[in-house]
C-alpha cells in the first residue's frame, strides 16, 4: 500500500467523491482508505459566499468517498485569509452530462 | 502488475476528477493509489489545497496520468503488455 | 516470431493485443473519446496512448446543444474504469472531423 502512515496525527485536507472538502488530524486507516478524523470539520467554498468551516468532531470516511488525503503547511494554512477566498464548488467524480 | 512497476520507474504528474493534480510521484501501490510530493495544483480556482505539501490520491478516482514521453520507452512497454498477455493466456490454459 | 498463440484472438483482450502499435479509438465514461496509439494495456483496460486526442463533449448551460473540445497528450495513462470501448480506429475514420 502507497502508504498513508506518514499522515497519521497529522492534520490532512481530505477531498471525497461529492466534492466536499474535510479537515482533521487522522487518526487511522486501513486498505479501502476508510479514514477517522479527529477534529474534523468541513470547509464550504461558494462563489457568492465567504468561505465557511462547520464543525462534525469525530468522523469516519468510508473508503469508496475518498478521493484524496494531503498534508499541508500550517503556516501557510493560518496566514491564508479564507474570508476573502470565493470558489466553485468541486465536481463530483460521476461526470454526468447534465448537472 | 505491468502499470504497477511501470509507473514506478516514473516522475510524472496526474489529472483526476476535472482537477489537475502536478507533483513528483513517490509511490504507488497495486491499486495504483498514488503518492505525490511537490504538488501544484491551480490554487486560485481550487482553493482546497492551499499550503498543500504532498497528496495520497485514491487510485479509483484517477481519470487519466499524462506522462513525458521522453521518460517512457514504448516499445518497451508494447513488448511488456505482450509478456504479460502471453502470461495470463498461459495461466488460462493450465487452469482447464 | 509468429506463433499460434500470438496470432489467435480467442478472448476479447485478444484483440486489444492485436491492436498494440496501431490507431485506437477509445469511448470513455464521462462523454468523452480518445484517439490514440496504443502501446500498452492491461486485464483491468488500463491503457497508454501516445499521441493522444481527446475529445470533451458538454452542454453550455442554457442550450440543449451537445459541444465538444479537444485536448491532446503526448503520451497518456487511462484508468481501465473509464473505459467504455476500444475499437481499431482505422475501421471507423474520423469522427467529427
Amino acid at each position: 500500500m502507497s502508504t498513508l502512515k506518514p499522515f497519521l496525527n497529522e492534520k490532512v485536507k481530505v477531498l471525497t467523491a461529492d466534492g466536499r472538502l474535510l479537515l482533521g488530524v487522522l487518526e487511522g486507516f486501513d486498505r479501502t482508505t476508510n479514514l477517522v478524523l479527529s477534529s474534523a470539520k468541513e470547509r464550504i467554498f461558494s462563489i457568492d459566499e465567504p468561505t465557511k468551516d462547520i464543525s462534525m468532531g469525530l468522523c469516519i470516511v468510508r473508503g469508496n468517498e475518498v478521493v484524496s488525503i494531503s498534508d499541508y503547511d500550517e503556516q501557510v494554512e493560518d496566514s491564508t485569509d479564507y474570508s476573502k477566498i470565493f470558489a466553485e464548488k468541486l465536481k463530483d467524480t460521476r461526470n454526468s452530462l447534465i448537472d | 502488475m505491468l502499470f504497477f512497476s511501470f509507473f514506478k520507474t516514473l516522475v510524472d504528474q496526474e489529472l483526476k476528477n476535472d482537477v489537475k493534480i502536478t507533483g513528483t510521484l513517490r509511490s504507488i501501490d497495486q491499486y495504483l493509489n498514488i503518492k505525490l510530493d511537490n504538488v501544484q495544483t491551480d490554487v486560485a480556482k481550487y482553493p482546497h489545497f492551499v499550503a498543500v505539501r504532498s497528496v495520497f490520491i485514491r487510485g479509483s478516482t484517477i481519470r487519466y496520468i499524462h506522462l513525458n514521453p521522453n521518460s517512457v520507452d514504448t516499445n518497451l512497454l508494447q513488448d511488456a503488455s505482450r509478456r504479460e498477455a502471453m502470461a495470463s493466456s498461459g495461466d488460462k490454459i493450465v487452469g482447464r | 516470431m509468429v506463433d499460434e498463440k500470438s496470432v489467435s484472438a480467442s478472448e476479447p483482450l485478444d484483440l486489444i493485443r492485436l491492436c498494440l502499435d496501431e490507431q485506437i479509438f477509445v469511448k470513455l465514461r464521462g462523454n468523452r473519446e480518445m484517439t490514440g496509439k496504443l502501446h500498452a494495456y492491461d486485464s483491468h483496460c488500463n491503457i497508454v496512448l501516445g499521441d493522444a486526442t481527446e475529445t470533451i463533449y458538454y452542454l453550455e448551460s442554457g442550450s440543449e446543444d451537445v459541444k465538444s473540445r479537444k485536448e491532446k497528450s503526448e503520451l497518456v495513462f487511462v484508468r481501465g474504469d473509464s473505459v467504455m470501448s476500444i475499437a481499431d480506429a482505422s475501421n471507423i475514420g474520423k469522427t467529427n472531423a
